[in-house]
Formats: structure tokens, C-alpha cells, sequence
């Protein structure tokens, strides 16, 4: 990795520090400060997507890891979420466990749905094993709208109560933000270091060849039932804080469509990257706010293109400009990012 | 003396000055009417013409005075099918000054997902009237009867017009509908206890994604199991994929559906959806007569709107700006414009009786019954909805334990 000049890692801490330098140092504590100071800067509908955005993260992490850095292919992320949601659910409503518990729980539960699916990962691999996790997507929600629909509400929604610590409920955007935030801070942070350990390699190894990576001594078994364990836990994670953000869950909200969405984030930012994860998810959930404001802005200005240029606009520029994206900048976001950096390091004696 | 007049006279110009003022700065400027509407998503097809309607409907109240001088000012936001953006709009809806007094949902999920939020924003909203979203009883009032309600209606035509003692046994009705809110709607245990107590035979559940542009399978089950009636709880390219498969299958289907299942669907489908039989609450484009439909095809004609935007949704916009103007003026002459607020006007809506805004409709609430339950029976014939019926009531098959 480029350091600035001048920087050098003298002990075994210093090379493996995720913050390196001091102006790393300065940077993480402004964003910190920046990033918890939101709510008292932005209005509730940008508060929204905000948290939209920090759920959307804690899942894409989870994507990235199995399909980014493992290398196998999930079409199932939304069903995940949808266990741990419906996990949430089930747990607050009906056994009143607090939040601190059913998170966790949520995540587990999720975890082991997605360890079920990720079996068919031993036989088959690429677009087969798409097709398999597609399975997921289908069989989760028919199970979660048939097999006890007086309890998870069928396709009814479900009301979840707020989550809350003591006296303190995180019932409003502002409140809620205080909740994701940090789940989503200490994810980020988790996957970054998972990457860099014997795990992280592992998968890296059997990403690039598996039958390579089993000739070395890596178990694709252990390792690759691990990846579907990580990606569905995140998204039980996600899903969990999902219904609290809500404070209800329906199975319209855990569709295919959002899915390949994840996986799209995925791609957008950058496969088998961390930074890559979060800029795809800010690009797309922005994008996708976005392009819906355009039509009816459009419909008031040219009346006789209202409704009409609303249904058509939005889902046009959504797939045009992920389109001229994916076609300039291939290696996503993380890659783009990655070219400003370098630029500026040797700004402005660039050669 | 004469000082003395001339500084009362002053000293009572200034407190009318300070007074009036005061009672015009708690008049506002305009009334927002905030809307979230799928106008992208997978059920714009069916919402998307709100756009249109809501924005002439407004022109047309505001035109005749708007709420006591006030006009109405719709603001349109499109959450395209999915409750994460809807969250977003109303979020942003209910942060402006002043707040809002009411807001309008087009899909079922999202009305339940805000029903809560709305409850606590001290809101009045009206909603498609699915799943949760208006029972048990909050802030949320039903566009139109509840879904069930009007398969009960359907059901009550069917017996009317069967005759038990020629064919020997019962009406058999199977249901194929779309596997989402709206779709499941009708499938609750107050509508099998009703088919039972009108001597109707449900002889099958069938449900297909709405994605699905064929259902060819599902109605070869259907198809031998021999029912007299397909009712479906869904619209536009839902019942023409259904009536498509059937003519592929070459299958003499007999179709129900609900007021959802309009114009839209006629065009989209053609001379297919000929033969079905719909519970309307609505009234009829096709009745031109009509002073209402005079009324707004008018309007539709002047704004040079598109063909396609001729559908139910487009009147359903017409009587809800209409009937926000109803309530809103009676709340401001409850309570006056200081103390207007969303529940003032729920309980304007909560004392709606047989209300008719233009004739298309009929709205009449309680604080019990949030759902409105007036439709009449119409068939498609040559691509137009014909009344066969007159206005009646529909049964009431809300939850039971919330009656």
C-alpha cells in the first residue's frame, strides 16, 4: 500500500493499524463528530435515507464478503434480511425480548437460514449456485407468508415496537440514526479486519481457484459455510434493524428486485471492497431517491407529461446512468477512489 | 373632548388592526394536501393517473374558493412501490410548517407501514383499503369499501342470480389472485364464513406473483376443479394475464373482480375482458349522461390528458380533493383555523354520511367504520363497464374483532 512520504511502520502494530497516520487520525475523528452530528443538521426525510443507507451498508458488507471476497454468488440477500426481520418480529411481539437480544439473535437465526441455502455451494458454483441461492429468495418468503401466518401476519404487516434502552426509545429518524449508526461503524470495522486474517485469505484463496486453495489445506466446507454464515448474519443484522426502523415488516419489503439491488451496490462500489460496499450503497439508495423527485418535478413543470413521465423517467435515468457508470468505471467506485487518492498524494508534483 | 374621541377612536383602530392581523397570520396561505403515490413502481400502471387527477381536481375546488378562501395545493411524491422511499416522503412531509393535516397512500403495504407513524403525527390519511392498513381503527380511512367487502358484494350478486333448485347444488367460486397485500386482501375467515352462509362453495385458493405475465398452470387447477366463477382481487396486467392464459388454454373463463379491475385493464386487455362481471364504486365513464362524469371529462378534455389516464384512479383523485374540502371546512368551523389539526379533521370524517362528491361515489364513516360499503354490480361489454345494477350496500366483512 502507497504511504505518504515520510511514513513508515516501524513496529508490527504500526503495519497493521487500519488508522495510520495522523492525518488518518484527524480525518476519522472529523468524520466521527460529522457523522453523529447529522440529525441535528438534516431534515427527518434525509434522516431517512441516511438510515436506510447504514441498514443498506450492514448488508452489503455481508454480500461482499461472501460474493466480493469468496467469490460465490448470492441471489437470496433480501430473503436473509427477511430472517432476521421476521426473527425480530417474532421475538419483540410475541416473547418481548428487548432489542439488545433479539438483534443478536436475529443475526444468528439469519446466520443459519443462510448456512441451509449455502450447502448447494460445495457442488455447484457460479451462475448454478446464483440459481441456488435464487431458491432463498422463493422459499423463504412462501415459508414466512404460509406456515404460521396468524403469527408472522401472512402477507399482512407486522407491527414491531420500538426498540429502547431503559427509558430512552428510539422511536424517531433522529433517535433510530443512534442505533444503526454505530452497529454500522463496528460492521465496517469488523469486515475490515475479517478481510486481513487467516479467514479473510481463505476466502480470498478460494475466490481466485478453489481447487488451488484446497490443494494448500483450506477446508471449502468450513470456509465457505463460514462465508454464507457471515453474509446472512450481517443481513439478519440488517433485517433487525430494519423492522425497528420501520417498526413494521411486510414480505413486499424483501423482494427479488432488492436482491439483485444489493448485489448491484455490490458491483457498483467495487467487488471484494470494503470502502467499495459503502460508496455503492450511497450511489444507489442516493440515486434511487433521486430519480424518483425527478418525475413528479417534471409532471408539475410539463403538465401533460404528468404520470406518464414520472412512471417512465425514473426507472430510465436509474438504468441509464448505472449503465454509463458500469461502462466507464468497471472496477467501481472503490477504484475511482482509489485514483483521487493517488492523484492527490503526489498532488501537485504528479508525475 | 374632542382629543379624547380622536385617541379612543385611534386606540380602537389599532386593537381592530392587531386582532385582525392576528386572525389572518392563522389563516394560511394554502392548504397542503401531501400524496404518495407509485407512479414508477410496479403498480403504477394502476396509480399513476392520481397525478393527473389530483392536479385538476385541486384547479377545479380551488376555482370554486378552495377551503374558505384557501386554496389546496397537492404535493406529489412518487415512493415507487417501495415503503423505504415512502418512509422518506412522509418524513419530509411531516417536518413542513405548517404540518400537514392529512396524507394520502396508494399502496396497501405502505399504508400499513405509516398507519402507526401517522397515529402519532396526529394525521388523517386515506389509503387503499388492504390488509392492516385501516383496521384495527387509527387515523386511516378507506378510498374505496374494503376488499372483502366487495367479494361479499360479488358473492351476493352471485346467489342472486343463481337458481339453487334448477342446477342442484351450489355456486362454485374459485379465487386466483396475485400473492402480495392487495392480492391476499380477500382471503380472511369472515369471507369463507360468508361464502358458507350464502350457500357458496370456494373451491380453490391460487395465488401467482405479480410479476407473472402467465398463469396458464394455475388455471388448469382451477380449471378442474370446474368452478362457476374465477374472482380475482387484483387489476390491469394481473386480470389480463389471467383472461390472456384462459383464451390460450381456450378456457370459457367467467371472471369477477373488484372496482380496482377498471379502464386500465379494459385497455390493456381489449376485447378479452369482455364477459367480466365487477363490483364498481365508482362511477362509470362510460356513462356520459352523468353530470359528475360530465363534470370531469370536461376537465380530462381541457388538460389534454392521455387516454390511459381515463381510469378509476382519476375520479378517486376528484373525490378525495373534494372530500378533503368537505371535511376541512367543517373541521375550520368546528374548531376555527388556529386549532385545526388532523384530528379535527378525522372527526369530520368520522361523521361523513352518504357523502357524494360529484355523484361518483358515496363515503359515509363512523368512528367505528373507517371503510365506506356502497358499490353497484357492472359488466365489460364492448370494452365498457355497464351497470347492472343499482347503489347498494355491500356486507360488511371487516375483522370481527373489530366491529
Amino acid at each position: 500500500m502507497y504511504r505518504p512520504c515520510g511514513t513508515f511502520d516501524e513496529t508490527y502494530a504500526q503495519d497493521i493499524a487500519i488508522i495510520r497516520t495522523p492525518v488518518h487520525w484527524v480525518s476519522f475523528v472529523v468524520g466521527i463528530v460529522l457523522l453523529f452530528s447529522l440529525p441535528l443538521l438534516v431534515s427527518g426525510k434525509y434522516l431517512a435515507l441516511i438510515n436506510l443507507i447504514g441498514i443498506s451498508i450492514i448488508s452489503v458488507h455481508g454480500l461482499s464478503i461472501l460474493t466480493g471476497y469468496t467469490g460465490q454468488i448470492s441471489l437470496g440477500q433480501a430473503a436473509f434480511m427477511a430472517a432476521g426481520a421476521y426473527s425480530t418480529g417474532l421475538l419483540s411481539v410475541y416473547l418481548k425480548f428487548p432489542f439488545w437480544l433479539t438483534l443478536p439473535c436475529s443475526g444468528l437465526s439469519a446466520g443459519i437460514v443462510g448456512i441451509i441455502f449455502g450447502l448447494p455451494s460445495l457442488r455447484i458454483k457460479g451462475f448454478y449456485l446464483a440459481m441456488a441461492t435464487l431458491a432463498a429468495q422463493l422459499i423463504i418468503p412462501w415459508l414466512i407468508v404460509n406456515i404460521r401466518p396468524d403469527l408472522t401476519g401472512g402477507t399482512n404487516t407486522l407491527v414491531v415496537p420500538s426498540a429502547k434502552i431503559g427509558s430512552f426509545v428510539f422511536n424517531s429518524q433522529g433517535r433510530i440514526f443512534y442505533l444503526i449508526m454505530p452497529i454500522m461503524i463496528l460492521v465496517t470495522f469488523l469486515t475490515r479486519n475479517l478481510v486481513r486474517t487467516r479467514i479473510g485469505r481463505a476466502f480470498t484463496a478460494i475466490r481466485d481457484n478453489d481447487l488451488a486453495a484446497e490443494a494448500m489445506g483450506i477446508s471449502l466446507f468450513r470456509y465457505k459455510l463460514l462465508a454464507f454464515f457471515i453474509c446472512s448474519f450481517y443481513a439478519g443484522i440488517a433485517g433487525s434493524l430494519w423492522s425497528y426502523w420501520m417498526r413494521a415488516i411486510n414480505i413486499d419489503y424483501f423482494t427479488l428486485i432488492d436482491s439483485i439491488w444489493y448485489l448491484g451496490m455490490v458491483i457498483v462500489g467495487g467487488m471484494g471492497s470494503v470502502p467499495g460496499a459503502v460508496f455503492g450503497t450511497v450511489f444507489i439508495r442516493t440515486l434511487d431517491l433521486l430519480v424518483k423527485s425527478i418525475g413528479p418535478w417534471l409532471g408539475t413543470v410539463v403538465p401533460s407529461l404528468a404520470g406518464v413521465a414520472a412512471a417512465a423517467l425514473g426507472p430510465l435515468a436509474f438504468g441509464l446512468i448505472i449503465l454509463v457508470f458500469l461502462i466507464f468505471e468497471p472496477r467501481g467506485l472503490a477504484h475511482r477512489w482509489e485514483v483521487i487518492k493517488s492523484y492527490f498524494r503526489l498532488w501537485p508534483f504528479s508525475y | 373632548m374632542k382629543r379624547l374621541s380622536i385617541l379612543l377612536t385611534a386606540v380602537f383602530i389599532l386593537v381592530l388592526c392587531l386582532f385582525g392581523s392576528s386572525y389572518a397570520k392563522k389563516k394560511p396561505k394554502e392548504i397542503i394536501l401531501p400524496l404518495i403515490i407509485d407512479l414508477s413502481g410496479p403498480y403504477a400502471p394502476i396509480t399513476a393517473p392520481a397525478f393527473s387527477g389530483f392536479s385538476d381536481a385541486a384547479e377545479y375546488v380551488n376555482q370554486q374558493g378552495g377551503v374558505k378562501g384557501v386554496p389546496l395545493k397537492p404535493l406529489i411524491r412518487d415512493c415507487g412501490g417501495r415503503v423505504n422511499v415512502a418512509i422518506s416522503h412522509y418524513m419530509g412531509f411531516r417536518e413542513m410548517k405548517p404540518k400537514p393535516l392529512t396524507v394520502f397512500i396508494s399502496v396497501s403495504a405502505e399504508g400499513e407501514a405509516l398507519r402507526k407513524r401517522i397515529v402519532e403525527d396526529n394525521l388523517m390519511a386515506m389509503s387503499v383499503p388492504g390488509g392492516t392498513s385501516i383496521y384495527p381503527l387509527a387515523n386511516t380511512f378507506g378510498l374505496y369499501p374494503l376488499y372483502q367487502d366487495m367479494f361479499g358484494g360479488f358473492m351476493d350478486w352471485v346467489v342472486e342470480n343463481w337458481d339453487f333448485n334448477k342446477m342442484g347444488r351450489n355456486p362454485r367460486i374459485a379465487i386466483l389472485t396475485w400473492d402480495t397485500t392487495f392480492g391476499r386482501a380477500i382471503l380472511t375467515p369472515e369471507v369463507d364464513d360468508y361464502a358458507k352462509k350464502k350457500n357458496i362453495d370456494i373451491i380453490d385458493k391460487v395465488l401467482f406473483s405479480i410479476r407473472d405475465l402467465d398463469v396458464t398452470t394455475q388455471l388448469i387447477r382451477i380449471k378442474m376443479k370446474k368452478p362457476d366463477w374465477v374472482y380475482t382481487n387484483i387489476a390491469v396486467d394481473g386480470a389480463v394475464a389471467i383472461a390472456k392464459s384462459a383464451q390460450g388454454i381456450r378456457y370459457k373463463i367467467k371472471l369477477g373482480g373488484n372496482t380496482t379491475f377498471d379502464w386500465s385493464t379494459i385497455m390493456l386487455g381489449g376485447k378479452i375482458m369482455d364477459g367480466a362481471t365487477l363490483v364498481c364504486t365508482f362511477k362509470s365513464w362510460d356513462d356520459a349522461a352523468d353530470p359528475g362524469i360530465k363534470l370531469i371529462t370536461k376537465w380530462f378534455k381541457e388538460k389534454k390528458r392521455k387516454p390511459t389516464e381515463r381510469t378509476l384512479v382519476y375520479q378517486l383523485a376528484w373525490a378525495n380533493v373534494l372530500t378533503m374540502q368537505k371535511v376541512i371546512s367543517k373541521a375550520v368551523d368546528e374548531v376555527g383555523w388556529d386549532k385545526l389539526d388532523g384530528a379535527a379533521v378525522k372527526r369530520q370524517m368520522e361523521k361523513l354520511k352518504d357523502f357524494s362528491p360529484l355523484g361518483l361515489t358515496y363515503y359515509s364513516f363512523s368512528p367505528r367504520k373507517h371503510a365506506p360499503g356502497k358499490g353497484y354490480i357492472a359488466q365489460i361489454k364492448n370494452g365498457k363497464i355497464i351497470p347492472i345494477s343499482g347503489w347498494r350496500e355491500l356486507p360488511d366483512l371487516r375483522p370481527a374483532k373489530h366491529r
